[in-house]
């Protein structure tokens, strides 16, 4: 029995499901039971679900050890047979957490622009003039579009003087 | 009959001016995303929930009817310009449509597919309204254990069908149940699975959970495997529409297509992969012309699309008589409901009669509208497939932050976003279906709360689960279809061989979203 390379990721991925349902099973008996406790209590689910994910995972893990790897879904602009570009992804998620970071201390325009930024470049804009002035525009009009007319908060940040 | 008396008063609620103007934005804002490759209207629905906190309920629903018809409207579009379906049920579209398109009769197939989506969403819609009084009369004499029965055939279900494989499909369920019972459990007040993360007690926001398996996911499984190059769009520009020979042929796979569509969407079963296909294989065994099909059939394109629309439609019957979401953007309607603080089943026809007929009649309204807008400016959709993919993608992740932090004013939730868009990631990368883990989050802590119910009336006795007849009957169709599918998916697979569309069949297994 032979792991082809490209289904050892799947296997990995099947194994953690197949741990976190142990875990869910084990984690469940941790939980507080109160003393008047109905019929069904807090455990008792846990328990079921995290039973039905232990061998579902397990089935998932026999599945990909019998040599029947599952295709990953296809798409037009995707091409799943690429190896993963990890630049790419790691470019994206940093950009993702500038946005989480920069959010309530630098304020919703500020964050949103960087992250406009960050993710149109590393999704192949290239860099110039262009990504950036939409970046600041699409930030305002979000801002002013969702804070005035729809009435939803958004952090103002060190821009709150002149927004 | 009531369903006539209901639709006059949902038209009284839909056909005001300012509801008319939610409807035409819906279904714009529907086709739009429609139009983009890899996001659906469960991810536009879930966006926009935020947005609809400070409307009436009846205008936001109103909006999210023109949302989902508008955006099946739009995925068959790019289905047939690209060969890019957006989602597994416009896949069998894709087949014929594409090959029309690229023996230059795009125009036909995009009009074969409007025109047909317009007679199935109709026909299904019209099915919908008066079997709904039907089923809700049945309902309101269901116990929480036959509820609970209920939830257990749609976790089955989708769980089954969905997906590569059976095993992967309820991995996917229970990973999203798992993060259903996060938080404060309501009865007894004990945590669970918080991890002392106070932040945890109010449970993952399934907005956010929407938001991050579509949008993050997708812009993660994006940057990590994009193609190189442009997608190859087709130019429609100049080209002749529906002869009179295509109506003929198109006619009555349209009908067909409803009736295969609409049952197997009001049954609680998950899915409209297997209606789809059902009804290009029923095509092809009986069309005239079988030497066209595989080179771009009028009826390969008439008959799924119908099939898809009437699906959709019927998919709306489980949803709002028995408040049992069958798809990932039924569950989003469902999370909908909830925050208007209502709960979708038998008592919500009674309770909120304007709000589920309205539904219904701007559905209705949609579909008109939908075709009116379509079928001249089909053109400009297929325009929106112009804008450049990282602009377009750095928009959809930019509104999927935008969402997930203004839904509760939280940071937090962004990095919760941030988490559950990795996992999406890895779901998409190997073959885990999404549709499932979302269902499973929203129905699972309802699930609970009948068990409860059900429990605490019957003080303690397990057998009562089983004890209604209508519980029985659920739980031998629970049993069937663990078996069934089974045999329905070798039969499809020796179908698709049959028809020579093997290659088709299992992207759509593999592809399920």
């Amino acid at each position: 029995m032979t792991i082809s390379v490209k289904s050892r990721g799947e296997l990995v991925f099947a194994g953690l499901t197949l741990a976190l349902g142990i875990f869910i099973l084990i984690g469940a008996t941790f939980i507080n039971e109160p003393i008047a406790a109905s019929n069904v209590g807090p455990r008792f689910f846990p328990y079921a679900i995290g039973a039905l994910l232990t061998v579902a995972s397990a089935f998932v893990v026999l599945d990909i050890l019998r040599g029947n790897s599952a295709a990953p879904e296809e798409g037009e602009l995707v091409d799943p047979s690429l190896p993963m570009n990890k630049k790419r992804v790691a470019l994206l998620l940093v950009s993702i957490l500038a946005f989480a970071v920069l959010l309530e201390p630098a304020g919703y325009v500020i964050a949103c622009a960087v992250s406009f930024f960050g993710i149109a470049v590393t999704l192949g804009a290239r860099l110039s003039w262009r990504v950036a002035a939409t970046s600041i525009a699409l930030s305002f009009a979000i801002y002013l579009l969702f804070t005035r007319p729809l009435g939803i908060f958004l952090p103002p940040g060190v821009l709150a003087g002149i927004l | 009959m009531e369903g006539i008396n209901g639709l006059i008063q949902g038209f009284a609620v839909a056909a005001t001016p300012e509801n008319l103007l939610f409807a035409l934005l819906g279904v714009i804002a529907g086709t739009f995303v429609g139009v983009l490759p890899g996001i659906g209207p469960a991810l536009t629905i879930a966006l926009l929930l935020p947005v609809t906190y400070n409307m009436p309920p009846s205008a936001a629903f109103i909006l999210f009817a023109g949302i989902y018809y508008g955006a099946m409207y739009g995925g068959s579009t790019t289905s047939i310009l690209l060969n890019a379906p957006g989602e597994s049920g416009s896949m069998m579209t894709a087949i014929e449509g594409n090959k029309m398109a690229r023996a230059g009769r795009a125009a036909a197939a995009l009009a074969t597919a409007a025109i047909g989506s317009f007679v199935a969403g109709t026909l299904a819609t019209l099915a919908l309204a008066f079997c709904a009084p039907y089923v809700v009369d049945i309902a309101i004499g269901l116990g929480p254990s036959d509820y609970l029965a209920l939830m257990v055939v749609a976790f089955m279900t989708v769980g089954a069908l969905l997906g590569s494989s059976a095993a992967r499909g309820f991995a996917s369920v229970a990973l999203g149940l798992v993060i259903g019972i996060i938080g404060l459990d309501a009865q007894s007040g004990s945590a669970r699975f918080t991890f002392g993360v106070p932040l945890l007690l109010d449970g993952i926001d399934t907005v956010v959970l929407i938001v991050a398996l579509f949008a993050m996911g997708e812009a993660i499984y994006l940057a990590a495997k994009m193609r190189p190059g442009k997608p190859g769009l087709i130019d429609i520009k100049g080209k002749k529409g529906m002869t009179k020979q295509d109506w003929k042929r198109s006619w009555p796979a349209w009908l067909r297509g409803t009736a295969i569509g609409w049952p197997l969407g009001a049954i609680p079963v998950g899915g409209s992969e297997i209606p789809t296909f059902l009804s290009y294989a029923l095509e092809k065994k009986l069309t005239k012309h079988p030497k066209e099909f595989g080179k771009g059939a009028i009826e390969g394109v008439a008959g799924p699309e119908a099939t898809n629309n009437a699906n959709a439609a019927g998919s709306l019957m489980p949803l709002l008589t028995l408040g049992l979401p069958t798809s990932a953007t039924a569950a989003v309607i469902l999370v909908a409901f909830q925050q208007y603080g209502l709960q979708p089943g038998p008592l919500l026809l009674e309770k909120e009669p304007d709000l589920v007929w309205g539904l219904v009649a701007a559905l209705l309204i949609g579909n008109v509208m939908l075709m009116l807008l379509n079928l001249p400016l089909v053109g400009l959709w297929a325009k929106v497939l112009l804008i450049p993919t990282p602009y377009l993608y750095a928009g959809i992740a930019t509104f999927a932050l935008l969402g997930a932090y203004s839904i509760n004013g939280s940071v937090f939730d962004v990095y919760v976003m941030l988490i559950i868009g990795i996992l999406g990631y890895f779901l998409r990368q190997y073959g885990f279906p999404v549709a499932p883990l979302i269902i499973g989050a929203i129905l699972g802590p309802l699930a609970e709360q009948q068990l409860r119910r059900a429990m605490s009336i019957a003080d303690g006795d397990f057998t009562a689960l089983i004890s209604t007849p209508f519980s029985i009957a659920a739980y031998a169709i629970v049993i069937l279809v663990a078996i069934v599918p089974q045999f329905m998916k070798r039969w499809e697979r020796r179908t698709a061989q049959e028809v020579g569309v093997l290659d088709e069949f299992e992207h759509v297994s593999a592809g399920s979203k």
